[in-house]
């Protein structure tokens, strides 16, 4: 089987999970639900990370004791049309992460950087570049968000810095709302981080065993939340709950907003640019995961193919969630709202029963 | 495998830009005003960069003062776009004006709403009002010493750090304030009128910042103060000095110099500086605000005096004026000092909506710690 999976070790996978978690984190919230009563998007990301490390272990201990080396592996072992099903919903997960940070950089790159350009003209050069890193494999991939680690974190210290002397505290007010909220909220933001852990738990034969898995994925989701967590405070503390219901690409206007002209304000493109080469690659890591889980879960051959078709879907479902206007936005409205569910549901029920599936003797 | 992405991304670069426009083609607006019109609804009167004709490509520009009269703002720039050879640009617009009229009736809200994202105006622009025909306003602040009007708004920034007598204002306050229900406006407030006029507070006449007369400048136009909004409609104007004494409260003062009369000694000079943020402490209906600053004057024989007596007089007049400049902006309703924005802390689970009811009660008491230094920064 052609999986273009290869092998890397803890730091590649620390540095990929780290940047799909700050991606994704900060990436794919629903703005307008998410502010409605007030701002409690940080303490949602905290509860939500927590649980996604406790559905990481869970995930972890299932793969060992079924004697897996991977997700895709354990899954194929099903019956065939329960694993076809499985992949395609977990796939699915995955697609649909790479979905969401997708539609905001399209979004932020016709809004503010290609103001005359239709969004499909952005999208046919998104393609590729998502296509041919999926295709490359984990071991590219891996060795790639070493680099681009640094160069994603010195972009989210300059975004964040540039702004610490118009922080105030009373915008973060009213502290909390209720509990109800917070619950929803929280269960809403499983959607970022559990296609983290499925995607771990999928490439975890390239890693050097599953005790690194489980190393890099709790520093990954770790370092990677602590970032989005303080980039959520930034926000909140440059933006009253109100203004956040409606702004596109507060992170970007944090650094377009600053009163002084001073040298980071020159830089807030470059932050741009530098903030979606790592949103493409964690884009590339998620779809990548998809497309492996689905060879490995149906005995497919080769793993490009997958890989060039789910690229082109999650581009094209991009282009459309954000071409289509109101629809696009009721679509992701719904997605945010319900597609937690999905996500961790089967994810849950799977690692729960894992007693029950055949081990490999 | 390597050759045929060699290959695809050759494919790629083709392509190049997905369009160009060029710098040549385009006329920079520094700067655009709108006032009411005389024969239509609108006046929008634009301060805009032109390369000098004859001069290489980017090398001189000259300003130029264009303006259109319409039903809506975006008829007023259609009507001027197709009277101009090159197309108007507002991605370097650093400021907008707003006539004192137009700011009274509450339409800068509305204003600001369509224009920043249809005209692709920069975020961080600076709001100011206006009094007086922008045409004239406009007119003034051309200078040859500052053809891309650049210095004259590093100055603004200047100013409002070093002296405190105005404040500088970007669109994000202003969005914030009319989106929140924790703080009123405060906006810089220009004209080219000679004629003193009293501020919301009273006390001195002033036709300039600073309480003087300008008699020759290399602008016409300059800064004279603040204009104060309740809510999104102006109520009122603060002189440079009680601009000085707002930004104590709300803790954008660092510096500035303040003259008082002494009955003893005559015109006293004193450069005050903020040596903390200010502190504001609520128990229900009552405030009490706490202002800590070092004066510094440079007068030796004030030492026959004494210190302590010169420094609790100085503090004693401020203390007075402060209450004076919130007792106004009470009247009027707008809470300048954002004393709002201090209320929403110490009711962390609730939401806000009520400040403005609660404002109109409340009673404020103000301290100030005042450390005198003589010439030198010593005690």
């Amino acid at each position: 089987m052609n999986d273009r999976l290869g092998r890397f070790g803890k730091r590649e996978l620390t540095a990929v999970t780290t940047l799909c978690t700050l991606l994704l984190g900060c990436f794919s919230t629903d703005e307008a639900s998410q502010f409605q009563n007030g701002n409690m998007l940080h303490y949602a990301t905290a509860i939500a990370l927590l649980l996604s490390l406790g559905l990481l272990e869970l995930g972890l201990y299932a793969l060992k004791r079924a004697h897996a080396d991977g997700l895709g592996e354990w899954i194929a072992r099903l019956p065939k049309w329960i694993a076809a099903a499985l992949s395609l919903l977990l796939s699915g997960v995955l697609v649909l992460s790479a979905v969401l940070p997708e539609v905001r950089f399209l979004r932020a790159m016709t809004d503010f950087i290609y103001i005359d350009a239709a969004p499909v003209s952005i999208a046919v050069y998104l393609l590729p570049c998502l296509a041919v890193l999926t295709m490359l494999g984990m071991e590219t991939l891996s060795r790639t968000g070493r680099v681009l680690l640094p160069i994603t974190l010195l972009a989210a210290i300059i975004g964040l810095a540039s702004d610490v002397p118009l922080y105030r505290l009373y915008r973060l007010y009213p502290l909390f709302t209720d509990v109800e909220s917070l619950l929803r909220q929280s269960a809403g933001a499983l959607l970022r981080f559990v296609p983290i852990v499925l995607l771990l738990l999928t490439v975890a034969r390239g890693a050097q065993g599953l005790d690194f898995v489980r190393s890099a994925g709790r520093t990954g989701l770790l370092l990677g939340g602590a970032i989005t967590l303080l980039a959520e405070l930034a926000l909140g503390l440059s933006y009253h709950y109100t203004e956040l219901q409606s702004l596109t690409a507060p992170l970007y206007r944090l650094m377009v907003e600053i009163d002084t002209d001073n040298a980071a304000i020159r830089l807030d493109r470059v932050v741009l640019f530098a903030w979606t080469m790592a949103g493409q690659f964690a884009a590339a890591c998620s779809v990548y995961g998809a497309s492996l889980l689905l060879v490995q879960a149906n005995g497919i051959g080769d793993v490009r193919p997958i890989a060039l078709l789910l690229s082109a879907v999650t581009v094209t479902m991009a282009l459309v969630l954000r071409e289509a206007d109101a629809m696009g936005s009721a679509i992701l409205s719904l997605l945010h709202r319900y597609g937690w569910i999905v996500a961790t549901v089967p994810t849950l029920l799977l690692f729960l029963t894992a007693r029950r599936i055949p081990c490999e003797n | 495998m390597r050759k045929l992405i060699a290959l695809l991304l050759c494919c790629l670069l083709p392509f190049g830009c997905l369009s160009t426009v060029d710098v040549g083609d385009c006329i920079y607006v520094l700067s655009f005003g709108i006032e009411r019109g005389e024969t239509y609804a609108y006046r929008i009167v634009l301060l805009a960069a032109l390369p000098e004709a004859g001069s290489e490509e980017g090398a001189t520009l000259k300003t130029e003062v264009l303006s259109a009269e319409a039903r809506t703002l975006f008829e007023a720039i259609e009507t001027l776009n197709a009277g101009l050879p090159l197309t108007l640009r507002f991605s370097r617009t650093g400021l907008i004006l707003l006539s004192e009229p137009l700011a009274r009736e509450g339409a800068l809200k509305e204003i600001l709403d369509f224009s920043l994202g249809a005209l692709d105006i920069s975020w961080n622009v600076r709001i100011m009002v206006a009094s007086g025909a922008l045409s004239e306003l406009y007119e003034g602040v051309q200078s040859d010493a500052d053809p891309a009007f650049s210095k004259t708004m590093k100055n603004i920034e200047r100013l409002a750090e070093q002296s405190g007598t105005i404040v500088d204002t970007h669109c994000r306050t202003v969005r914030e304030s009319f989106g929140t229900d924790t703080f009123d406006l405060v906006l810089p407030y220009l004209c080219s009128a000679q004629e003193p006029e009293q501020d919301a507070v009273g006390g001195e006449v002033y036709p300039k910042i600073g309480g003087a007369l300008v008699q020759k400048s290399l602008l016409e136009t300059s800064l004279i103060g603040s204009a104060v909004f309740c809510g999104d409609m102006m109520c009122g104007t603060l002189s440079g000095r009680h601009t000085q004494l707002v930004g104590m409260v709300t803790g954008e003062f660092c510096t500035g110099r303040m003259p008082f009369y002494h009955p003893d000694h005559g015109m006293l000079s004193v450069q005050l500086t903020a040596r903390r943020s200010p502190r504001i402490r609520f128990d229900q209906m009552r405030a009490s605000v706490t202002v800590t600053l070092d004066a510094e004057t440079e007068f030796p024989l004030l030492k026959t005096e004494g210190d302590e007596a010169l420094t609790d007089w100085l503090r004693t007049r401020l203390e007075a004026e402060l209450s004076e400049t919130f007792a106004a902006l009470q009247s009027l309703g707008s809470d300048a000092m954002q004393l709002g924005t201090r209320d929403v802390l110490r009711r962390p689970l609730e939401r806000e909506g009520d400040w403005k009811p609660q404002y109109e009660q409340l009673s404020v008491s103000f301290s100030v710690n005042l450390r005198l230094l003589h010439a030198g920064g010593t005690a």
